[in-house]
C-alpha cells in the first residue's frame, strides 16, 4: 500500500505541475484578486456606520481582503471537485480505485494541491488587510493561526464531500460556485453578520464558516465577534471533528455505492 | 495439478438502470491459470468488461464467489489491488495530458508503491520490448494509439503484478500499432511469465494470442476451453468465398441447385458453406464454367466463424 503521505505529495505536485504547465487553470487562482478589485469598486457605496456598529471596524478593506483572503480557499476546494469530476470523465478515476492507493488522501491531495496553489493569492490578500489594520500582528498571530488550521481542516473535508457527490452523481459540481460564494457572503466574509435581517442571520449561524470569518476578522481587526472567542473556536473545532466524520463516512458509502453501480462516466 | 489464480463460482451481477433492472452476469464460472493468456470473448454487452471489472475490485457481484490469487475479490480486495494489473475500456484518455508518456507512467507507478528508481528501470524495461519512441512527447500531443500504448504499458508497470487484465487493448488502433501492441504482450508473457485476462472483440486477436478463451453472451459463458476446442463445437463445413468481378446471377442460381451448398450469399462476393471437402472439385468446375476460378478462396472454419455460429444462433432464439 502506498503510504498517505506519499499518495498526498505525489498527487499535489501533479496538480501543482499542471497549474504551472497549463496557464489558463492559473485564471481560477487569481479570481479572488479580480473579487477584491470589484469589492474595492464597490466599498465608496457602502454605508459605513452601519458597518462600524455591525462589526466595531471602519477599516471595510481590511475586513473584505481577509474574508476574501480565506474564501479563496473554499473556492478552490470546489475547484478541486472539479477536476476531480474532468478525471472521472477520463478514466483516470477508475484506473487509480483499481490501484493499492488510499482513496482518502487521493481525493484530499486535489483539495491540499488547490490549497497550495492559492497561498499565492491568499498571501497577498492576507498581507493588505494586516498592512491596513491597525492591530500588531504579534499579538494576533497565534488565534489567526488556530483560525486558519481549523477553516483550511473544514475545507478538506468540504472537499472530500463534494467529491464523493461527483462520484455518486457522476456530474460536475460547476453550480457549487455560485452556491459557495452565496455561502461566503451569508458567512459574513465580505459584510458583517449582524447587518443582515434575523432570518439570514440564523442560517449563517448554522455554517461553520460565519465562525471562522468572524475569528479572522477579530485576529486582523479586533472586530466584536458574534459569541464569545472562546465558544466559537469549540463550535469550529466540533464543526471539524464532525465534518471529517462526515467525509470519511461519505467515502466508505460512495466506495460501496460506484462499486455496485460502476464508476466509469457514462 | 492445475495451478488456478482465477475462480469464479455461479457469479452473478444485477443493477438497475433507469428503474430497470438489468442482468449482467448470471451464473458464471470459470478457472484462468497462471502463465496463460485467458480470453473473455463475446459481443458488446455480453458481461466480459462487468466480470472484469468484479476481478479487478472496481465493481461489487451480487451473487457467487470470485477469487484472484485465492483472495475473495470482496473481503481482500485491498490484496487483490497489489497484484493485480489493468488497463480498463475507454481509457486512452486517462494520462494527464500536460504530462509526458513517461512523467504518466513514472507518476502511476509511484501511487501504486514502487520506488522512484524501479519505475523508471522499468519503463526503459517496458520501452525496449515495445521499442516505443514516444515516452518523452506530452500525453496530450500523443496520437491515439501512443496513448493507448501508454496506457496498456501502464497495466505492467508493476512487475510483482501476478495478472494483467486488459480490456480491448487494441480498439480502435491501425492495423500496425495493433500489431505491435499484440507482439508486445506476447513478448511480456515469453519473456517475464505472468497471466494475462485479455477482453477483446477481435476473433483474430484472440485466436492469435490466448491459450483459453470464454465465450459470453447475454451475461453468461456459453462455450469455453481452447481456441480449437471451440471450434470443434462446429459442425464441420469449409468456407468458399469468390470475389467476382460482377454479379452473375446464372451461376448463384446454378450453385443453388446444388444440395450440399448449406448456406449462400447472393452478392458480388459469395459465400458458399459446404460441409464436405470432397465437394470442392463440383464448385471449382462451376466456377470454371464461368471462368472466375481464379477469384476462389477456401478455408476451414475459423474462430469469427464459431463465435458467429454459437453467438448468433443464440441471438436469435
Amino acid at each position: 500500500m502506498t503510504s498517505a503521505l506519499n499518495v498526498l505529495y505525489l498527487n499535489t505536485v501533479r496538480e501543482l505541475k499542471t497549474y504551472i504547465r497549463y496557464k489558463a487553470g492559473l485564471m481560477s487562482i487569481l479570481m479572488p484578486v479580480l473579487i477584491l478589485i470589484i469589492m474595492i469598486i464597490l466599498i465608496p457605496i457602502l454605508d459605513t456606520d452601519v458597518f462600524f456598529s455591525a462589526s466595531g471596524t471602519e477599516n471595510i478593506f481590511s475586513f473584505v481582503a481577509a474574508g476574501l483572503a480565506f474564501s479563496s480557499f473554499y473556492e478552490l476546494a470546489v475547484n478541486a471537485s472539479t477536476r476531480l469530476y474532468s478525471d472521472m470523465v477520463y478514466g483516470t478515476v477508475e484506473y487509480i480505485f483499481s490501484q493499492p492507493v488510499s482513496r482518502y488522501w487521493y481525493l484530499v491531495s486535489y483539495c491540499i494541491s488547490n490549497v497550495v496553489a492559492g497561498v499565492v493569492p491568499f498571501c497577498v490578500l492576507l498581507s493588505l488587510s494586516a498592512f491596513q489594520s491597525e492591530i500588531s500582528a504579534a499579538q494576533n498571530i497565534l488565534p489567526l493561526i488556530v483560525t486558519s488550521v481549523l477553516l483550511v481542516g473544514i475545507i478538506i473535508q468540504f472537499s472530500v464531500i463534494f467529491s464523493c457527490l461527483v462520484l455518486i452523481f457522476k456530474v460536475g459540481v460547476g453550480w457549487l460556485f455560485g452556491a459557495s460564494t452565496i455561502i461566503q457572503v451569508i458567512a459574513g466574509a465580505y459584510i458583517p453578520v449582524k447587518v443582515f435581517p434575523m432570518w439570514l442571520q440564523y442560517i449563517a449561524y448554522g455554517l461553520p464558516f460565519t465562525y471562522a470569518y468572524d475569528l479572522i476578522h477579530y485576529s486582523l481587526l479586533n472586530t466584536k465577534t458574534i459569541f464569545p472567542v472562546y465558544t466559537e473556536w469549540v463550535v469550529l473545532f466540533v464543526w471539524c471533528i464532525v465534518l471529517s466524520v462526515v467525509a470519511f463516512v461519505s467515502l466508505q458509502k460512495t466506495e460501496d455505492y460506484v462499486k455496485k453501480q460502476g464508476l466509469h462516466y457514462i | 495439478m492445475r495451478d488456478t489464480i482465477v475462480t469464479t463460482t455461479t457469479v452473478g451481477k444485477t443493477y438497475v438502470s433507469r428503474g430497470t433492472q438489468i442482468h449482467a452476469l448470471n451464473n458464471v464460472n470459470l478457472t484462468v491459470d497462471k502463465g496463460e493468456i485467458f480470453g473473455f470473448l463475446g459481443p458488446n454487452g455480453a458481461g466480459k468488461t462487468t466480470l472484469t471489472k468484479i476481478l479487478v475490485t472496481l465493481l461489487k457481484k451480487s451473487t457467487g464467489g470470485a477469487f484472484v490469487s485465492q483472495y475473495d475479490v470482496d473481503k481482500d480486495a485491498h490484496h487483490i489491488r497489489k497484484i493485480v494489473g489493468y488497463q480498463g475500456q475507454d481509457t486512452e484518455r486517462s494520462g494527464y495530458l500536460r504530462f509526458t508518456a513517461r512523467e504518466n507512467l513514472e507518476l502511476f507507478g509511484r501511487l501504486r508503491g514502487i520506488p522512484k528508481k524501479e519505475a523508471t528501470e522499468r519503463i526503459e524495461e517496458l520501452q525496449t520490448i515495445g521499442n516505443f519512441d514516444f515516452l518523452d512527447k506530452y500525453f496530450v500531443a500523443l496520437s491515439i494509439g501512443q496513448r493507448q500504448t501508454t496506457i496498456v504499458m501502464r497495466a505492467f508497470l508493476d512487475e510483482k503484478a501476478e495478472i494483467v487484465f486488459l480490456d480491448e487493448p487494441t480498439r480502435g488502433l491501425d492495423p500496425i500499432t495493433a500489431l505491435q501492441l499484440r507482439t508486445f504482450i506476447q513478448t511480456y508473457v515469453q519473456e517475464e511469465g505472468g497471466t494475462i485476462v485479455l477482453v477483446s472483440h477481435d476473433m483474430y486477436e484472440v485466436e492469435s494470442l490466448c491459450d483459453h478463451i470464454a465465450l459470453f453472451n447475454k451475461g453468461r459463458i456459453i462455450n469455453q476451453g481452447t481456441p480449437t476446442d471451440i471450434k470443434k463445437v462446429l459442425p464441420s463445413f469449409y468456407k468458399i468465398t469468390v470475389t467476382l468481378p460482377s454479379p452473375d446471377k446464372s451461376l448463384i442460381e446454378e450453385l443453388e441447385l446444388l444440395p450440399y451448398v448449406r448456406d449462400l450469399t447472393d452478392s458480388r462476393r459469395l459465400e458458399i458453406i459446404i460441409e464436405n471437402v470432397h465437394h470442392v472439385p463440383d464448385i471449382l468446375q462451376i466456377m470454371k464454367k464461368y471462368s472466375v476460378e481464379e477469384y476462389i478462396e477456401i478455408r476451414k472454419p475459423t474462430l469469427e466463424d464459431a463465435f458467429i455460429q454459437i453467438v448468433g444462433g443464440d441471438n436469435h432464439d
